[in-house]
């Protein structure tokens, strides 16, 4: 049987996820949606995905892109396999992300591709602003 | 006894970009662990391993794609019978994702916009157009049978 496409219900860019191990809740730290650095080109770091699905069963071949909206350039590219057992209950995962490249200030997005179909994205606004530390 | 919830709309989050390699606990801060590449979590069902293609800031090339496949539309009412290709064009500064079969296509600045704003496209139509079922001339009558077909409520 083919595998569903699942259905996205959330795409969220975060410092941290811990998942509590006698309850499997998950507490998510840090939601972002933009980064300023004082200059460019920069990394960031730490960055996790938390990601949730509903009608995910089967075989899948996971794809997310890490990209420069405005140069379409693919900066990093992870691939991973699963295979959720039931399509009626949530599958939710954590990726912790490497240090992103961040070589301009812009819009960039994680893209999240299973089977080779396109299930969604998050986009992150980086900007160069001076650190006013006092 | 009915209950007032506390709803706050909340200001977006920003964080701040912490130089190339930012160290563990640099500024007293309290930072996830560092690596050099990706690792994941099993929360839930998923086992899952992701393998970085890399870790640099050099760029991997472009992705830029000129078919996306989709499986599913920005409604969580609606599901996909079958998953559908889309093609993808340029004219000037937008992009178009195109769907021959139903002649309706998305727009927007970047590819994703695009794919995006036509999945959001279709799910309006659908609702639209079941709505205006019984008063439908031919040329929509005969989307909304190619449409039905697709599309189908949860």
């Amino acid at each position: 049987m083919t595998a569903p496409t699942p259905v996205l219900t959330a795409f969220l860019v975060c410092d941290q996820i811990v998942a509590d191990a006698a309850t499997s809740k998950k507490t998510i730290v840090g939601i972002f949606d933009s980064i300023f650095a004082s200059q460019f080109p920069t990394q960031h770091a730490p960055c996790s995905l938390y990601v949730k699905l509903i009608d995910c069963e089967g075989d899948y071949e996971f794809r997310i892109e890490f990209v420069r909206v405005s140069t379409q350039e693919l900066l990093v590219g992870f691939n991973g396999n699963a295979n959720p057992k039931t399509r009626h209950e949530y599958t939710e995962f954590s990726i912790q992300c490497p240090p992103l490249p961040l070589p301009e200030p812009g819009q960039y997005e994680f893209r999240l591709w299973m089977n080779n179909k396109f299930i969604g994205n998050v986009r992150i606004n980086a900007s160069q602003q001076v650190v006013d530390r006092s | 006894m009915t209950m007032s919830p506390d709803i706050q709309t909340l200001p977006a989050g920003v964080t701040e970009a912490r130089g190339a390699v930012p160290s563990i606990g640099e500024r007293g801060m309290s930072h996830g662990l560092l690596i050099n590449e990706a690792q994941i979590e099993q929360v839930g069902q998923l086992d899952l391993v992701l393998e970085p293609e890399a870790v640099q800031p050099d760029t991997l090339g472009l992705a830029v794609h000129h078919q996306i496949q989709i499986g599913s539309l920005l409604d969580h009412r609606l599901r996909m019978s079958e998953p559908i290709t889309l093609e993808m064009e340029q004219e000037g500064e937008f992009h178009l994702a195109k769907y021959d079969v139903l002649e309706e296509f998305g727009y927007g600045t970047d590819p994703i916009s695009a794919v995006q704003d036509f999945r959001k496209t279709i799910a309006e139509l659908y609702w639209q157009l079941k709505e205006d079922e019984e008063r439908l001339g031919p040329d929509l009558a005969e989307t909304w049978r190619r449409l039905s077909v697709l599309v189908y409520v949860v």
